[in-house]
């Protein structure tokens, strides 16, 4: 199979470029790229809600503002202290104490960017470099690396994540989210060594080497912007599992208990026993999950169709 | 004249691409005799597996045939609808595939992959009748009967050439239609799969059309010579007189290209500037 | 053959990793803050229990000796007394253990045949409108979350149409009736099981369904099958015969990868629906720091997910001849 992507350049000084072209090749590809995504529907789609979801996040400092009542966690609504349903004075209706419903799902969105890409940006930083490592350096290091990935791999990170909040006590959104990082890399590690194994042998990087060019200038200079694609579609898929991991440790009460998130909303809910009563305080977070799952999945579908020219022929 | 096992008439096909139908073959016509083996000879892409496919029927989903017809003893295939071009591909008319494809399914043994073409075309024949002809078709291509049970990863290229040729005997077809059977294969299982190839078809009569860049090899095996380029068959006749007299200059490219252990390396820079493309 | 030693290395590979997890887990319980003692021996114990225990567990003595103690604890299955519970962690376990078992064993087999049955058809009619519906379908199911799943199952299900019962294995009527015969426990416990594993299913038959659908196109591309169309096969033939169960080997890999993920729906499942199993135990221990249950229903549950990694990987084999032989 040929190679799409062209080799890195060597030398420092850029050669004269006709005019209209970036110095950078892959600001170029990115708009070739961003021409193709936007044709396909389902990147379409995924963006629009994505959207959306940021729209809401940060929509989430609003409520406050207008009134201290609508804060998500300690607002205090002087006429209601029960759960009830929508109503022009809360658009989804109050919690158990009477704490509006649609300022908590907004703060969830925000915690939800947050969690999913934080966590995502760490395991992809842990899992590129660690990957990179293990494909260019070969036997022992990778074998190593590759045994660690493959313990990790196995290892069901939310239970994990459990244990140690049993004996760490209340876990930090912050330590939850890298945490979370901390398990998810080995993927990424994977896909990243096998495309450095496949690029170390190109003659680009021999000649590199042969210029007496040092590892690490290699690894970061030579390997990593033709990696770095990869690295990037694979973010898409560790921020749904970092959110629904967040989401699973709220629900079952061991989320921070200074954030509102989706799952915690839910663990109300549950635990109030409101469940069978309050369907609009049970379904909105639910489906807010459902639906930023889905959107990074399919942005994240449609960056793949984008970076694999092949399929781009075939799904037409 | 009897009729013939196989005739084509004035066929052409062409690809639907984005920018209009590419035409692959063009207005091809040939006929084979049982007995006969044509040798179709051209560069990749002459369109010379496209005519392969078309005459099993197999053609690929964008190609469409713009006219001609395809006759095997009198009928025509292209008229046929696809239920009963289903149940003549294999029984009359079957195919020994390019030896570099993975033309075995890896999951199933061969014995298997066998059997079930002997079942689907002759449901009628007992169990004991199908393993009896599984295993004379082993003997047949030479293949030792323990064999029967393996997968196709456990054998070697051309031991592999030699199971596909069993499966495409296996129904007693009238016509084989081999394409690039020897390819991948070094010399010398080149030449056993060419002798038995060869010989199978003159004990059973049987009439074939084979395909093949190497001219060499066409030369060998098949009594009629047809010299594909650019979709057309260019030259068409006998295997002698194709090679002692070829008529069109692409035609005598490839037999100048033709080297023998006592000849000097032709010059072909005169032919190759007065080739027309 | 080439099966057994492989069987034998991967059971060496498991058993290391095994080892790796109880060390590390070792560690942690010593270097959390707090008081380790006070984790594995309950405070309301009285003072000459306490001490026993310690004894038994080697509390008393230094990390290293400690360690081997821990060892060869683990190896007997003496992992402590529960604080909860106040009987040994082992006798509760190994109770849930075979409910778990059947719960996630159901639930990845359906899954994975729902998966493959679907994704095949999908593929097969690729482009028309039973693809679209399946893979959005798919899609669709593949994203919903889990717990708020199973909460939508309970309240529609269970509260709103009566159907099945809402929480629990079993009921407690049909068990201690004497009357009651196999059959009739049996069905009971399915009963109560539906709702459970149509959740489990649900949620996991999506990937295994986009996995096979994806790889059933690849496959169809390959040179057997056009082998397959020139003898003359059916169209179901080459689909069921030929492409399906090439297609399905990536499926078999997908569910050994994706097992540690089915097990956290595992535990969440069990947890909202109560049902009696290790992960519900997890959970439930974790919450009411019960160390001892807790640190052992971990290391169970990393038994459970090894062993079923083991068992796919040797089904993977069996599957794929070229891996056999």
């Amino acid at each position: 199979m040929s190679d799409t992507a062209s080799p890195a350049p060597i030398q420092d000084q850029p050669p004269d470029l006709p005019a209209g072209k970036h110095r950078f090749h892959w600001v170029e590809r990115f708009a070739d790229g961003w021409a193709v995504y936007r044709k396909n529907i389902i990147g379409r789609i995924g963006l629009a809600l994505l959207a959306l979801f940021a729209l809401m996040a940060v929509a989430s400092f609003i409520p406050q503002l207008v009134d201290p009542m609508y804060h998500p966690m300690t607002g205090v609504d002087p006429y209601i202290s029960h759960s009830t349903g929508p109503s022009l004075r809360h658009w989804l209706g109050t919690d158990y104490i009477g704490r509006d419903i649609f300022s908590q799902l907004l703060a969830g969105a925000r915690i939800a960017f947050m969690v999913g890409i934080s966590s995502a940006l760490i395991s992809i930083l842990f899992g590129t470099t660690i990957g990179m490592v293990a494909g260019y350096a070969g036997r022992h290091t990778d074998l190593v690396l590759m045994r660690l990935a493959d313990m990790i791999m196995v290892m069901p990170t939310l239970l994990v994540v459990l244990i140690l909040s049993a004996l760490f006590g209340q876990l930090n959104i912050w330590v939850i989210v890298l945490m979370i990082a901390l398990f998810r890399w080995p993927g990424v590690a994977r896909v990243i060594r096998s495309q450095t194994l496949s690029l170390r042998h190109r003659p680009f990087i021999e000649a590199a080497r042969v210029a007496g060019a040092s590892h690490l200038r290699i690894l970061f200079r030579h390997i990593l912007p033709n990696v770095m694609p990869l690295a990037l579609l694979y973010m898409s898929f560790r921020v749904t599992s970092a959110i629904i991991i967040e989401a699973a440790l709220a629900f079952l009460g061991f989320g921070d208990p200074g954030t509102v998130s989706w799952g915690m909303m839910l663990q109300w809910v549950w635990k109030t026993g409101h469940m069978f009563q309050a369907s609009y305080w049970l379904l909105p977070p639910g489906i807010c999950i459902s639906l930023i799952t889905m959107a990074f999945y399919m942005t994240g579908r449609a960056m793949d169709d984008v970076l694999d020219p092949r399929l781009r022929k075939e799904e037409t | 004249m009897t009729m013939a096992l196989l005739e084509v008439d004035n066929l052409s096909i062409g690809y639907r691409t984005d920018s209009g139908i590419h035409l692959a073959v063009d207005g091809v016509s040939f006929r084979v005799d049982r007995g006969e083996s044509l040798g179709i000879v051209g560069e990749s892409g002459c369109g010379k597996t496209t005519i392969g496919m078309a005459l099993m029927g197999l053609s690929a989903p964008n190609a469409k045939r713009i006219s001609g017809k395809i006759r095997l003893e009198g009928q025509d295939l292209t008229a046929l609808s696809d239920e009963r071009m289903r149940q003549i591909r294999w029984r009359r008319i079957s195919m020994i595939f390019q030896s570099a494809m993975n033309a075995l399914n890896p999951v199933h043994r061969v014995r298997d992959q066998i059997t079930e073409a002997i079942i689907t075309h002759e449901p009628g024949l007992s169990s004991h009748a199908v393993a009896h002809r599984t295993r004379s078709l082993f003997e047949l291509v030479k293949i030792p009967a323990s064999r029967l049970q393996d997968y196709p990863h456990q054998f070697s290229g051309g031991m592999r050439q030699r199971v596909i040729i069993a499966m495409a005997l296996a129904c007693n077809p009238s016509l084989i239609i081999a394409d690039e059977p020897t390819t991948a294969l070094d010399v010398i299982v080149q030449n056993q799969i060419l002798s038995a190839i060869g010989s199978f078809q003159k004990e059973m009569n049987l009439g074939m059309v084979f395909i093949s860049h190497d001219l060499a090899v066409v030369a060998d095996v098949c009594t009629h010579i047809g010299v594909m380029h650019a979709g057309r068959l260019v030259e068409y006749g006998r295997q002698q007189e194709v090679l002692d007299c070829p008529g069109h200059p692409y035609t005598r490219l490839l037999v100048g290209s033709l080297l023998t252990l006592s000849d000097q390396p032709a010059d072909l820079s005169d032919i190759y500037k007065n080739r027309r493309l | 053959m080439g099966l057994r030693p492989f069987v034998i290395r991967r059971c060496i590979e498991i058993a290391v990793i095994f080892f790796v997890i109880m060390t590390v887990l070792f560690v942690l319980f010593r270097l959390a803050p707090g008081d380790p003692v006070e984790r594995m021996v309950d405070p309301s114990m009285t003072p000459e229990d306490a001490q026993l225990l310690m004894e038994s567990m080697g509390l008393d003595r230094p990390v290293w000796t400690q360690y081997l103690y821990y060892l060869k604890n683990m190896a007997t299955g003496n992992m402590g007394i529960s604080f909860h519970y106040g009987e040994p962690v082992i006798h509760i376990l190994m109770d849930r253990l075979p409910n778990t078992i059947l719960l996630f064993t159901s639930a990845i087999i359906l899954s994975a045949l729902l998966g493959v049955f679907l994704g095949k058809i999908a593929a097969w009619r690729r482009g028309e409108r039973t693809d679209m519906l399946m893979t959005v379908g798919a899609l669709f199911c593949h994203t919903l979350f889990l717990p708020w799943l199973a909460l939508i199952m309970i309240w529609f299900f269970a509260y709103h149409v009566g159907w099945f019962p809402i929480t629990g294995m079993v009921t407690p009527a049909v068990w201690i009736d004497p009357d009651a015969g196999m059959i009739s426990k049996a069905l009971d416990v399915l009963h109560h099981m539906a709702l459970p594993l149509m959740t489990l299913v649900l949620t996991h038959f999506g990937s295994y369904l986009l996995i096979m659908r994806s790889s059933m196109l690849d496959t169809l591309k390959e040179d057997y099958i056009i082998t397959a169309r020139a003898k003359g096969l059916t169209e179901k033939t080459i689909r069921d015969r030929h492409a399906a169960p090439n297609a399905a080997l990536p499926v078999v890999t997908s569910v050994g990868l994706s097992l540690a993920f089915s097990i956290n729906g595992g535990a969440l499942t069990e947890t909202v629906f109560t049902w009696p199993g290790i992960g519900r135990e997890l959970v439930f221990s974790v919450s009411h720091s019960d160390y001892p249950l807790a640190q052992a229903a971990f290391l169970l549950i990393a038994i459970v997910v090894l062993t079923a990694n083991l068992l796919v990987d040797v089904l993977y084999a069996y599957l794929d001849p070229r891996i056999r032989y």
